[in-house]
């Protein structure tokens, strides 16, 4: 919602998985505070919009990695809340490594360009 | 306040989505729009509205996506391969009931729109039989069976329908396998496959309905704090 720069939509669906694993991981959360999350902890880089984040929630749960339970709020609302599966916490693992992996990669690249 | 729910479900009513699967994507989708919508508000955003809109620009590539990440090789199996097998298994129960009971063993005679049910090479049932009319009459039956069991799954409508249609296309198999084996005569299929796929698609029928209606909506989900 913010008018912070953003990453392409192409980069962005290669990093959803990565995205919403590593938020789930700090604990269950609903849609809308997981897209939240990733704004926050992105400094408003890498958004997701509704069309966006269901798809890939929708596509974890059918795989295993989150599983999600309807949960109401002390005011009434009722929210459908993810938490990471075991499964899923085995695949943040090497998600995260790939993904480390893939951006040393990069800056030796970008330094090697500046040279 | 803008109603969410409905305008989220109106637009979501072409997914293709199971009811039970529907409603629920409907809940959820209106309410991180609602969400948002009050924190924007909370916020001082005088085009809240208007910016949650702008969320979804495409509301059938939503629908598309929506449905792809939720295709999983083991609902189609529980919801369109078990109930067949299940409606198959019991019509051709059926079908040898009513052999073992109408159909008397004759002497082989190489009848070509006939259906071999067990080992005996003697044994023919023919479209023209005894048996074959009062078993058409029990495959409505089949068919509502595995359309409810389809239902139950969370099976769409087409999805059911395959299901109930099931044992036609088992048999159509067989059918395929004996014109390959033998020559290919007109009477077998119309017999074998298309008059019992009708059947089973009128016992179908009234399972074909969803049972929930998609603007249906949960107090909760439309409940403000």
């Amino acid at each position: 919602m913010s008018k912070s720069p953003s990453v392409s939509p192409q980069i962005k669906r290669g990093s959803a998985e990565l995205a919403v694993l590593a938020v789930l991981a700090e604990g269950p959360l609903h849609g809308y505070e997981i897209a939240k999350r990733i704004r926050e902890h992105t400094g408003g880089v890498i958004t997701f919009d509704v069309a966006a984040l269901y798809p890939v929630l929708y596509s974890m749960e059918t795989r295993g990695w989150v599983e999600a339970s309807w949960e109401e709020t002390p005011s009434g609302r009722r929210r459908r809340c993810y938490r990471l599966t075991t499964d899923g916490k085995r695949r943040l693992r090497p998600l995260r490594q790939e993904w480390r992996e893939f951006f040393q990669a990069l800056n030796r690249l970008a330094r090697l360009s500046d040279a | 306040m803008p109603d969410w729910t409905r305008y989220v479900a109106e637009r979501l009513v072409d997914s293709k989505l199971a009811p039970e699967e529907q409603h629920e994507v409907v809940a959820e989708i209106a309410e991180h729009l609602e969400e948002g919508y009050i924190q924007l508000q909370r916020d001082g955003h005088s085009d809240a509205e208007q910016q949650m809109l702008a969320q979804v620009s495409d509301w059938g590539a939503l629908c598309r996506n929506i449905r792809r990440s939720k295709e999983d090789p083991m609902n189609v199996a529980r919801r369109v391969v078990l109930p067949g097998i299940v409606a198959a298994i019991v019509a051709f129960a059926v079908l040898r009931l009513f052999v073992y009971l109408l159909i008397t063993p004759e002497g082989c005679a190489p009848i070509h729109d006939t259906v071999l049910l067990n080992n005996s090479a003697c044994l023919t049932v023919s479209a023209d039989g005894p048996a074959y009319l009062p078993w058409l009459l029990t495959l409505p039956l089949a068919g509502a069976l595995a359309a409810t069991l389809a239902r139950w799954q969370g099976a769409r409508a087409a999805q059911r329908l395959i299901a109930a249609v099931s044992p036609a296309i088992y048999l159509s198999a067989e059918m395929l396998v004996m014109s390959v084996l033998d020559n290919f005569y007109w009477r077998i299929p119309i017999f074998w496959v298309i008059i019992p796929a009708i059947a089973c698609a009128i016992g179908a029928l009234p399972f074909l309905g969803d049972r929930r209606d998609p603007l249906e909506t949960r107090p909760v989900a439309t409940a403000h704090s």
